[in-house]
């Protein structure tokens, strides 16, 4: 019994030290985990509350001074978007786009905010009168430190005077 | 012995505890980015019942008589001119004209009329302005059409009304108007919502080219609603 007292005591020891290291190495483990579904459940939340609708009839949208067209668009989300960071493809073309009266600066849930979409380029690839072309809209929300984002798929009737 | 069993099983029950407690851990973090996942976006649902561009029994002035003394009176201390107001024996407001004077009196009105509202054909409107005011009037020979806006909540949600938005445009010259809050810029009822099924048309309406996009005289004869997902669109009864 005495004798073999200080081995057992190393034994234990020493599976504690183990055990301790791997503990620490799963909880580790765990933690980190636990960060990145945190991190992606709230980068999902913000995408989701993300979202932005076209309020201009899309059948009569004006292509004016050869070079722009002006669309309305709904913040229909959940969230505050970013007015300075609307990007527009339009028929295949990227626009410039900015906001029309050039002082808008918020945009809430259910506001709605004109944008021009401006690219002279676009002028020669559009015949006169009726042009239909598909839309794309994406915004992006940083309300909550999180960027949301979300992309508007629209066909529309360009009208070329 | 016994002392280090028992120092093994005390350490082994932190280290459940300590495993335990992570994996609950673990399984709230879980548990919350599937209810963020799971999270919906209003889908409201409204529907255009009508909109009409007509005219109704009062409306903004769009042509003035001067038949005197027949009809009016001339009356006196006028200056040739002077845009004046025209002031309603019912219920109309805002409207003036700029006046022509001979020798004080009334002989006619140029071609600054401002239409104001609430005006029947007919109706006697006297003249404020002069040394003289009230002493000489007109007659309200046609008024403007006027649009009205009805819509139903065909979805489940309750709806917010300022959330409604309307465009009006013309197919003919393909001209497209301002988006614009028919239920904020035209409604006096006291609704802030429209719950699901509810039915609610504006008060009567002229078009102004600031509100709507199109002068009052236009004549639009197509509507497009949106409302977050939802569209719909409609002709314009025009009468």
């Amino acid at each position: 019994m005495a004798a073999s007292g200080p081995s057992e005591i190393i034994l234990l020891s020493a599976g504690l030290i183990v055990a301790a290291l791997v503990s620490g190495i799963l909880l580790q483990t765990w933690d980190d985990m636990d960060d990145v579904l945190d991190e992606r459940g709230k980068q999902g939340a913000e995408d989701v509350r993300t979202r932005v609708s076209l309020v201009s009839d899309p059948i009569n949208i004006q292509w004016v001074n050869n070079d722009n067209a002006k669309i309305h668009l709904q913040n229909s989300g959940d969230t505050f978007l970013d007015v300075n960071s609307v990007g527009a493809v339009l028929g295949g073309t990227t626009m410039t786009v900015t906001v029309t009266d050039g002082v808008t600066t918020e945009w809430l849930p259910g506001d709605v905010v004109q944008f021009t979409l401006t690219n002279s380029g676009l002028d020669s690839s559009l015949s006169s009168g009726d042009n239909d072309l598909l839309m794309t809209v994406s915004v992006s929300s940083t309300a909550t430190g999180y960027t949301g984002l979300d992309t508007l798929r629209e066909e529309v009737r360009l009208v070329k005077p | 012995m016994a002392g280090s069993s028992i120092g093994a099983m005390v350490v082994g029950t932190v280290f459940i505890m300590v495993f335990g407690m992570a994996t609950m851990t673990l399984v709230e973090s879980i548990d919350e980015s599937v209810k963020n996942s799971e999270f919906d976006l209003s889908e409201p649902e409204v529907t255009l019942v009508s909109v009409t561009d007509k005219q109704e029994s009062t409306g903004p002035i769009a042509g003035l008589s001067f038949s005197s003394p027949s009809t009016n009176s001339a009356g006196n201390g006028y200056t040739s001119g002077d845009q004046c107001e025209l002031v309603s024996s019912g219920t109309g407001s805002g409207a003036s004209v700029d006046i022509i004077v001979t020798a004080g009196e009334i002989v006619g009105f140029g071609l600054n009329l401002v239409s104001g509202n609430g005006y029947s054909i007919g109706e006697i409107v006297t003249i404020n302005c002069g040394s003289n005011p009230n002493s000489g009037d007109y007659s309200v020979s046609s008024i403007e059409d006027q649009n009205t806006v009805t819509v139903v909540n065909t979805g489940s949600e309750t709806v917010d009304l300022s959330h409604i938005f309307l465009t009006l445009s013309d197919t003919g010259t393909k001209a497209q108007g301002t988006p614009f809050t028919p239920f904020v810029n035209h409604y006096s009822g006291s609704n802030v919502y429209l719950f699901p099924g509810e039915q609610l048309t504006t008060d009567a309406f002229p078009l102004d080219p600031a509100t709507h996009g199109f002068e009052i005289e236009d004549d639009p004869d197509r509507a497009f609603l949106a409302i977050y997902e939802h569209k719909d669109a409609k002709t314009v009864t025009v009468t």
